[in-house]
């Protein structure tokens, strides 16, 4: 049993066998704790962490975080929820040593191969753990008998994405103590407004590939920065409001404000045209067949958006 | 086409499914979907407990398209989608080339593609098992992909796509594969043994150079001058030349870096519910066999499925279709075709049976 471990990433298994093995009560006073660490993440996007020193606050440090996750199921809102496994996520990828990153790689499945000082890892774990940035891109990749080779310091990346989607994941079942209940509601006040003003400004009819974007924000999930990109550009585009646009994004978990702010006004400036039907198709984004070019189109010209048939 | 038209080409499929018994692989686990003349898949969520059932079917119905998923799932026949118990699908690659009718040179150019695809990609550098790999031609107008190695089968969506993106070269920008030093003015680049898109470029560089170096520039007609670059170029250095602007010449060279015909538009790869022509079956586009390669070696004849007796039929149109004996003729004209030749020729709305 490695305490020390587990109370710094009270989200490894380690951590987990721990609580399974003790099963302790949870108390007020824990409940308190918990309540104030999550508010504390969603005000400022990383987790703020005991420095436990005796045995036994290195065991509350881990309760407190269980408790978070009862809380978070018990609201069982996919913004939050994304919210805090993103806070987490950069709060790791700052303190975590090579050494722990290894073994918290280990438990979510995400093993290099070191050989002669060079790392790898299996292209479907690459696949499914790499952030989603150009950088990491396969076609920028060296790629070899099914491993994608990777730097040490992506490795830790990587690391970060699969604790990220890791805690993405809510364990089941519904709190039945009032007192967790009632916690999980004082998180409301950190959801985003969708106000009306917003709504109609968004509204009308939209191409579907633009719909399911809109769906995806409305549920929180989190969108990759072409999706992201493509969606404010869209709107830019049919002349929808820097406010507006803004304060539908910020449905997103990861939503910065300075930073969509900045995206929107850089869009606007300088008349970023939407990228075309072809282009959403390279992204993945594409998700109908509409016999349009620019989704930008649709309502002129094509609305078949019927599913495609191909051999 | 008119009825009788469409009941004389259904009953050609009669008598090929009342003679050929399919095999396919894990039917069970699989969902079918099958179609007519209006369209390819007009009813989809069908499940065979066993081989038998599923030919059993193909006899009574003798579908003009039929399609299996290239997912396993817990109950193929349950619905909505999420009902069906995902467990894992097979990677799929969309190969083929805009014919209208058949062309044997086009035929071998996606055939070649799709050996590339296996042989340059998937088992160097994705590590797929050969054995685990299948060469389909479509029935129509070029070829399937289908890698069954389990390392591949619980990819979702976005990681088909990459690597979709990556077989068709989407995003690869081979003038990022170069730096160059602005004191020393040496370009440093990728060397030939290098992994990936990188060392495929060197490669291919190199065996320009050796065997079409006008393709790149006069200039390596040369011999010292063309060594000059190649060494260089083994060394990772690429300014070895009085060429100017060399990188940007090198542009016809990227270009013939992917999976050209891979299709990656329609979703084949992506889509973890795909329905994909079942091996073994007939192609109702076509009339051909929608057929495994043996060792690659494939030839369009192999894929016929009627026999050579007579038809006569009406040109609707000029013709020239090279498959078995072929047929060629002008508008109006009246042939006797081959009984396969007829029913591609019908299907394709190119001919009327008289």
């Amino acid at each position: 049993m490695d305490l020390e471990f587990a109370a710094k990433f009270p989200f490894s298994n380690e951590a987990k066998q721990i609580m399974d093995e003790k099963k302790p009560g949870i108390g007020d006073e824990i409940i308190e704790r918990a309540l104030e660490r999550l508010k504390h993440a969603f005000k400022t996007g990383r987790v703020m962490t005991g420095t436990p020193i005796s045995m036994e606050e290195k065991f509350e440090e881990i309760l407190i975080y269980a408790t978070t996750r009862i809380i978070l199921a018990s609201i069982n809102n996919p913004f939050l929820t994304n919210k805090y496994a993103v806070a987490w996520a950069k709060t790791i990828y700052e303190k975590m040593s090579m050494e722990e990153a290894k073994r918290i790689g280990a438990e979510l499945g995400v093993v290099p191969r070191i050989e002669n000082g060079e790392w790898s890892l299996p292209i479907s774990v690459y696949l499914e753990f790499s952030p989603e940035d150009v950088a990491y891109s396969l076609v920028n990749r060296e790629m070899e008998r099914g491993y994608v080779k990777i730097k040490e310091r992506e490795f830790l990346r990587i690391v970060q994405e699969a604790v990220k989607r890791h805690l993405e994941k809510l364990p089941r079942g519904k709190a039945r103590d009032e007192r967790i209940k009632k916690a999980g509601e004082q998180l409301r006040e950190f959801l985003p407004k969708i106000d009306q003003k917003t709504t109609t400004a968004i509204k009308g009819d939209h191409p579907p590939c633009i719909n399911a974007l809109l769906e995806q924000v409305y549920k929180h999930e989190n969108l990759g920065h072409h999706a992201r990109w493509s969606l404010a550009v869209y709107f830019v585009n049919r002349g929808v409001d820097t406010e507006a646009i803004i304060s539908l994004l910020s449905n997103l978990p990861d939503f910065s404000e300075r930073k969509t702010r900045y995206y929107v006004e850089h869009a606007k400036k300088r008349g970023y045209i939407m990228p075309s039907c072809e282009t959403m198709r390279a992204y993945g984004l594409c998700v109908a067949e509409c016999g349009i070019k620019n989704p930008l189109s649709w309502g002129k010209y094509g609305r078949k958006g019927k599913e495609v048939d191909k051999e | 086409m008119e009825e009788k038209e469409k009941k004389w080409i259904k009953n050609r499929f009669r008598r090929y499914y009342a003679t050929h018994e399919l095999r396919p692989d894990a039917v069970e686990e699989r969902e079918f979907g099958y179609g007519e003349w209006d369209r390819k898949i007009e009813a989809r969520h069908l499940a065979f407990e066993n081989p038998e059932k599923l030919n059993e079917f193909l006899r009574e119905t003798a579908p003009l398209y039929i399609s299996r998923s290239t997912a396993y799932y817990e109950r193929p026949a349950a619905q909505p989608m999420n009902n069906k118990g995902w467990k894992g699908s097979d990677l799929v690659f969309d190969l083929d080339a805009e014919m209208e009718v058949f062309d044997r040179k086009i035929f071998e150019k996606v055939r070649e593609d799709a050996i590339r695809l296996i042989e340059e990609f998937l088992i160097p550098e994705f590590g797929a098992d050969r054995g685990k790999i299948a060469l389909v031609f479509s029935g129509n107008r070029g070829f399937h992909v289908h890698v069954f190695d389990e390392k591949f089968r619980m990819l979702g969506r976005e990681g088909r796509r990459e690597i979709a993106s990556y077989l068709s070269g989407t995003g690869m920008n081979y003038r990022n594969f170069f730096i160059e030093d602005k004191k020393s003015k040496k370009i440093f680049g990728p060397k030939p043994d290098e992994a990936g898109y990188r060392g495929r470029f060197a490669r291919m560089v190199v065996k320009t150079l050796e065997n079409e170096p006008e393709k790149i520039s006069r200039i390596f007609n040369e011999w010292s001058e063309k060594n000059r670059f190649v060494e260089g170029i083994k060394q990772g250095v690429w300014s070895k030349t009085r060429l100017p602007k060399v990188i940007e010449r090198l542009e016809v060279v990227a270009k013939e870096l992917p999976v050209r015909s891979i299709n990656v538009d329609v979703g084949v790869t992506q889509d973890t519910s795909k329905l994909i022509r079942l091996p073994g079956s007939l192609h109702g586009s076509t009339g051909l066999t929608v057929l495994p390669a043996k060792n690659y070696e494939i030839e369009i004849e192999d894929a016929i499925a009627f026999t050579g007796e007579r038809v006569k039929i009406q040109l609707n149109r000029n013709v020239h279709v090279d498959i078995g004996e072929g047929v060629k003729g002008e508008k109006g004209a009246v042939v006797d075709a081959p009984e396969y030749l007829a029913v591609y020729l019908l299907l394709k709305n190119m001919a009327r049976l008289l």
